[in-house]
């Protein structure tokens, strides 16, 4: 009996692991390689301000490069009352309005020309939508629970018009890179650094749709709605932290539209999720209309606002409480010896080292000689000195 | 009075045969040279010249070589010259003109004097036997028991003036087990009459008034005939040998003819044999997946037991267990059936055409048959295989009247998983079982009863924290009565409960478990009447009660935060009337005709919400709610289905049939995969979700070559399926309250060839089919529309299919099987490009199954060995090595995209990408 058992321990278990784990291989049909271009309208009709419209083309799904845009074509917001407003391109592809206070109870719609300049000019136009006049947040707070931090709002709409709302949420947080650098390679030499690189901020906007109705309850109104919660030892609150929650009320048709998206978008990777569904949008070619096109063209006001959470807003934790996307890092320890600095000054302040974009000076290496008081420089790995892996060092203007 | 008839035909038949000897005083006369002539060739002639026909058996004449000249001799004396010197003996029966030439003994061709004193009365002695036969012994055999005799039917002076008689009678197994043999062709060779036994193993047959050969094929009977002389109406009973050769195992060999002669179409029978020499995936004959290589059945995934008959959906098939319906015959997602087959007798597939007394589904019924326990000693049989064993035990019970047959089956993968060294598959689980058993029963000649029993459970985890639970229960109970030789009835009561659990502890903040269950009860009395010979009655009714919980949610643990949910209950009957009659106009050319009426209650109580009408049902569009009490009727749907089907015989061998039907199903599968998965739920049609309805029409031409054993047939078939159940866009089908917000009703049409050349017999056996097939489906709703309202494949839709499934017999115990499938990959859905919306990737999909999968490829291969045959040994033995896939091909199980650093990847999943090899031992005591 023992031969046969061990027979089963070997292949047994192989066969489950082959037919339970099974044998996954890239899948790259012909159709996908060759895919039509179609015409990508993003954005939104602003009813209070600028309306920016970004136009762009669809790639084939494998391609890693920034999406085409699309360039020199010709958008005007047109109500039904015959009201018209042109946008201007602002660069390629991005196109902006003057700011607008469109008169709210009309319906609108984008017309946008595209191609003029090459030739056969081809016209598309969005559906007429209402204009959805977004009531205000009346209130966003955060609170600590279990160990996270909640962001809830409360929003109510006295008409009742509004009844379905969509949200973004804009994170943005202060942070510092692990070690300072006092030094800088630029023009191909070593200098004392002037682009500060240590203080930085990260402004980040999840791109998961996040959209509810109140249509089945009494009243069009939300109240400690639930955005966004993370841990309390996130990174992002170890030393100021910003939400700002910008809110659209939205059509019936809309919110449809961007709930079918939500789906196809984050419900697929595994075997058993549902079939996609084609989805386009509200913006037909003129003259054309099963030529796809994507975007839903809407129309509304926004409303947003704007919470911080500085440190000292939090409990004192000691230092290592918080997250450390540095535990990887490990003291600048990158050295290169080139003796530039005698005790006459200057003489080559040359590297090798620094000059790899990956490594980053950040202090003199000092010698014990006399004659040669400065060694060469010590530096690290880019990612813990340089905090512009990680954001930008610009302050933002409401920080 | 009935059973004084035969006393009064056998007087009556007396009475004119002692009158027609006495008036044939002129004995005819015989002149001619019978030099050098063999028996048989003299024989021939004598008859060519009188009325006389000669009986004897050719092995005992070939030795007598006839040296007589003869001139106006009566043949009496001619006989008596030729076998002066031989020890044959004649007998000639004047009255019949017949010659009987036997060794040693002459044959009395009267009967016995005292035979009235002996006959016991009040039995029902068959007239056919009472009026010939050799009475040596006094002894009468009371059924047509051997090859080698003649039986005349009917008193033979009694001729119908049609020239036509009835024969009618019960086929019945010899032995101390006797029982009705069920299905089997009786059928005489020219001209081509047959007909089949019915459940009580009753014929009825109208041949031509003369001397014939009956041929009698079935199931698990050894192939026969009977010589009968027909003169009038009679009865005549037959009592077959078993096919003791087959070893608990059936041949079909009914089916040959059946092919051509039977009334049905679209069926396709398959017995154990078949199946236990297909190879499969683990090594364990699957029922199921021998079912899916037969023409116009299709898997829905490799791995899968869910298939589409048709083109119809995963849940228009009606899989039925010794009558109780069983609803996810699946274990391990489907990598197994969850039937035993050491309890399978055979499997019935009816793709068209399907009979009256079946309903409730659209696309299929597959009717499954456990074999009976031994009913003469204890047995223990069973098999050992790499993931799974098997043990059944069965003997007779007390009286022999009965036996009974309990079989189970359960896997080992748990253990195995544990010894993985994998730590995701080491922290899964995976385990099943099943459990079937069978009793029958013969309270007396008239009435006999079976109960089956049957349990199926899953449980697996893979490498998460969800642990998923299922379960199949059903019993039957079925009661068998004959009322009369033509009036026969079967009641059959079941229940069967499916459910399934999802247990989720990894959050013990979020832990919860979920349920679902479904049962059903039925009861259902059918009648067969053979009314006259041209007319089979059948019919019968039907009701059966739905009961479904279809959701209940609960926290898990003291911690857990979730809120209770539960889905309000639904609860439905569904209730059936049927009558078909099968005319023969004439031998060639029968109709069956066929009307169920069906009638559909949903009950309360309820809550049913209330939608403004126009506008698709969503949340958004509700304007209140109706409550209906228990019992209360909330919604009521009824209407007919047609079942009619004929047949005309064109030729010995070959035949058309058409059919038409009509089916109405009012259970709707959810699901939001293209596979069958455990999580399915079950839907009851309501006042939103109407009643799935569908129309089939087939043709087909039916021909048997080489004496019936290759036979081919080719169907053609159209079906229109209306309101069956799709989905709108990201549907949410478990605990949903208000289901028919997500749910659409679709129209969808399917039609196809399915060519098929099968051949039962032989060292060579198996089939070869070809399908081509199209499956479409259509959303245009006033208010939902998918693929812009235009047609579009179905999940189903894979339109060319090649199978091959041959079995080579080198010798008893040595055999080979070879699998060879080729189907059209199924269609897909495919993310066309790719772009970007308010910073976030966003894909644009295809139309709705645009594209396919590339195409499905697989051939397998088994080698059967068996121990030797001695019949006096401890344990009978074989073994199973089979490799599945042997070219390894990586068949697309699923096809899905993913995120990988930006990009939108496809990947191929294969589940069997590789050559499995397998080995299973069987044993038997």
């Amino acid at each position: 009996m023992s031969r046969p058992s061990a027979f089963l321990l070997r292949w047994g278990g192989r066969l489950l692991l082959l037919a339970l784990a099974g044998c996954v291989e890239p899948y790259v049909p012909a159709v996908l390689d060759a895919p039509a271009r179609y015409l990508v309208v993003d954005g939104f009709i602003n009813g209070a301000g600028r309306t920016r419209i970004t136009l762009s083309r669809t790639q084939n799904i494998s391609t890693a490069s920034a999406p085409p845009a699309e360039k020199g074509a010709k958008i005007t917001i047109v109500d039904e009352k015959g009201g018209s407003y042109a946008l201007t391109e602002q660069r390629p592809g991005f196109y902006v309005s003057d700011s607008l206070l469109l008169p709210t109870g009309r319906r609108y719609q984008l017309r946008i020309s595209t191609g003029a300049g090459v030739g056969a000019a081809t016209s598309y136009e969005s559906d007429l939508v209402p204009l959805k006049v977004t009531p205000p947040i009346d209130k966003l707070e955060w609170m600590r629970q279990d160990g996270q931090l909640q962001f809830r709002f409360s929003t109510h709409d006295p008409s009742g018009g509004s009844r379905f709302y969509r949200w973004r949420a804009s994170e943005t947080w202060e942070f510092t890179a692990l070690y300072q650098s006092n030094l800088e390679f630029r023009g191909g030499i070593i200098q004392n650094r002037i682009t500060p690189i240590y203080t930085c901020w990260h402004t980040e906007q999840p791109s998961t749709i996040t959209q509810t109705s109140t249509a089945s309850l009494s009243q069009d109104a939300l109240t400690e709605q639930q955005v966004l919660s993370f841990s309390e030892r996130a990174e992002r609150v170890k030393i100021r932290y910003s939400l700002l929650l910008t809110q659209y009320a939205e059509t019936a048709e809309e919110f449809a539209y961007n709930e079918i998206l939500r789906k196809n978008t984050e419900a697929v990777g595994t075997v058993n999720d549902p079939l996609p569904s084609q989805l386009t949008g509200n913006v037909h070619r003129v003259g054309s209309p099963q030529e796809p096109v994507l975007g839903f063209v809407g129309a509304h006001t926004l409303q947003s606002r704007r919470i911080f959470i500085s440190r000292q807003d939090l409990p004192a934790h000691p230092p290592d409480f918080f997250e450390n996307p540095y535990a990887a890092c490990q003291e600048p320890d990158t050295a290169e010896i080139v003796k530039p600095y005698n005790k006459n000054g200057m003489l080559y302040p040359k590297s090798s080292v620094f000059a790899d974009p990956d490594n980053v000076p950040t202090d003199y290496a000092y010698g014990p000689s006399y004659g040669y008081p400065i060694m060469g420089y010590i530096g690290g790995a880019r990612e813990c000195i340089d905090c512009r892996v990680r954001g930008s060092n610009t302050k933002p203007a409401y920080w | 009075m009935p059973r004084l008839y035969p006393f009064l035909f056998l007087l009556l038949g007396l009475l004119v045969a002692n009158q027609a000897s006495w008036a044939q005083q002129t004995e005819p006369t015989i002149s001619g040279d019978f030099r050098n002539l063999r028996f048989e060739q003299f024989a021939q002639r004598v008859e060519a010249q009188t009325p006389y026909r000669f009986f004897f058996s050719p092995a005992a004449v070939d030795t007598v070589t006839v040296q007589v000249q003869a001139s106006n001799l009566a043949l009496i004396a001619l006989l008596k010259q030729v076998f002066v010197h031989s020890s044959l003996q004649f007998a000639i029966d004047e009255a019949t003109h017949r010659v009987f030439i036997t060794p040693e003994y002459p044959l009395q061709t009267q009967i016995a004097p005292d035979f009235f004193e002996q006959a016991p009365t009040g039995t029902m002695l068959p007239a056919a036997a009472a009026t010939t036969g050799p009475s040596r012994g006094n002894r009468l055999p009371a059924t047509g028991t051997s090859e080698f005799r003649v039986y005349d039917i009917g008193p033979r002076q009694v001729a119908p003036a049609s020239g036509r008689a009835t024969i009618t009678g019960t086929v019945r197994t010899a032995g101390t087990r006797s029982e009705p043999v069920v299905g089997a062709a009786v059928f005489i060779d020219s001209p081509n009459i047959g007909t089949a036994t019915d459940r009580q193993g009753n014929y009825s047959l109208t041949v031509p008034v003369g001397r014939h050969n009956l041929n009698i094929r079935g199931i698990g009977i050894r192939s026969t005939r009977r010589q009968l002389v027909v003169h009038a109406d009679g009865r005549f009973d037959l009592e077959v040998a078993t096919d003791a050769a087959a070893l608990q195992e059936v041949v079909v060999e009914g089916q040959k003819d059946r092919n051509v002669r039977g009334m049905q179409m679209g069926v396709q029978l398959l017995d154990i044999k078949t199946i236990k020499q297909v190879p499969t995936v683990f090594g364990e004959a699957d029922l199921l997946r021998v079912v899916m290589a037969l023409p116009g059945v299709k898997t829905v995934g490799e791995g899968s037991t869910g298939m589409s008959v048709r083109g119809g959906g995963t849940d228009q098939n009606l899989v039925l267990f010794n009558g109780a319906t069983i609803y996810n015959p699946a274990h391990l997602f489907g990598f197994f059936s969850a039937f035993n087959p050491d309890m399978v007798k055979s499997v019935e597939l009816y793709k068209s055409a399907i009979p009256a007394r079946y309903g409730g589904r659209l696309a299929s019924v597959l009717d499954i048959v456990s074999r009976e326990g031994d009913r003469k000693k204890f047995g223990a049989s069973g098999g050992i295989g790499l993931l799974t064993s098997r043990l059944t035990l069965e003997g007779p019970l007390p009286g022999a009247k009965g036996s009974f047959l309990i079989s189970g089956r359960t896997s080992y993968s748990d253990w195995l998983l544990q010894r993985v060294p994998s730590p995701t598959l080491r922290n899964s689980a995976a385990s099943f079982y099943d459990l079937s058993a069978y009793l029958t029963y013969d309270l007396n000649p008239k009435n006999s009863v079976s109960v089956t029993g049957y349990l199926s459970h899953d449980r697996f985890r893979l490498a998460s924290d969800t642990i998923y639970e299922y379960r199949n229960q059903a019993v039957s109970l079925n009661w068998k009565h004959t009322f009369s030789p033509k009036l026969a009835s079967a009641v059959l009561a079941t229940t069967s409960q499916y459910d399934f659990s999802l247990t989720t502890t990894r959050n013990q903040y979020s832990a919860s478990s979920f349920a679902y269950r479904l049962s059903q009860s039925a009861l259902q009395a059918d009648f067969s009447y053979l009314a006259t010979t041209k007319h089979t009655l059948e019919f019968g009714a039907s009701t059966l009660l739905y009961n479904t919980a279809p959701g209940d949610q609960q926290p898990l643990g003291d911690k857990s935060l979730l809120l209770p949910t539960t889905i309000q209950h639904e609860r439905a009957l569904e209730s059936g009337v049927y009558l078909t009659d099968r005319f023969d106009l004439s031998p060639r050319f029968s109709v069956q005709a066929g009307l169920r009426y069906s009638f559909y209650q949903a009950l309360g109580p309820r809550l049913v919400a209330d939608y403004l009408p126009g506008l698709s049902r969503s949340e958004n569009t509700k304007t209140g709610s109706s409550t209906y009490g228990s019992g209360q009727v909330l919604a009521h749907y009824a209407g007919p289905e047609w079942r009619i089907s004929t047949k005309l015989e064109l030729t010995a061998n070959s035949s058309v049939k058409a059919s038409y039907n009509r089916m109405r199903q009012y259970i709707h599968q959810l699901s939001n995969t293209t596979v069958v998965s455990p999580t399915d739920t079950w839907k009851l049609s309501d006042g939103y979700i109407r009643p799935q309805v569908g129309d089939q029409v087939s043709l087909g031409y039916y021909h048997n070559f080489k004496r019936n054993t290759i036979e081919f047939s080719a169907e053609v078939y159209y079906k229109k399926i209306h309101d069956f159940v799709d989905y709108k866009s990201g549907a949410v089908l478990l605990l949903n309250p208000h289901l028919e917000t997500d749910l659409v009703n679709a129209e969808g049409r399917a039609y196809g060839v399915e060519l098929l050349l099968r051949k039962n017999v032989g060292k060579i056996n198996g089939w070869l089919s070809y399908t081509y097939a199209r499956s479409l489906v259509q959303v245009n709703t006033a208010t939902d529309v998918v693929n812009g309202g235009n047609w579009y494949p179905s999940n189903y839709d894979k339109p060319h299919d090649v199978t091959l499934v041959g079995n080579y017999r080198f010798s008893r115990r040595f055999n080979i099987g070879l699998n060879f499938n080729y189907s059209t990959g199924r269609p897909i859905t495919l993310p066309l490009a790719k772009y970007y919306i308010d910073n976030a990737l966003r894909v644009y999909y295809s139309d709705r199954n645009m594209y396919r999968v590339p195409d499905y490829y697989r051939i397998d291969l088994a080698v059967n060995f068996e121990g030797n045959h001695k019949v006096k040994k401890l344990a009978h033995s074989s073994w199973t090595v089979a490799v599945y896939n042997l070219t390894g091909r990586h068949n697309p199980y699923s096809v899905y995209f993913q995120t990988v650093n930006g990009q939108l990847k496809g990947y191929q999943l294969s589940i069997f990408g590789t050559p499995i090899p397998t080995v299973t031992y069987n044993f038997r005591f």
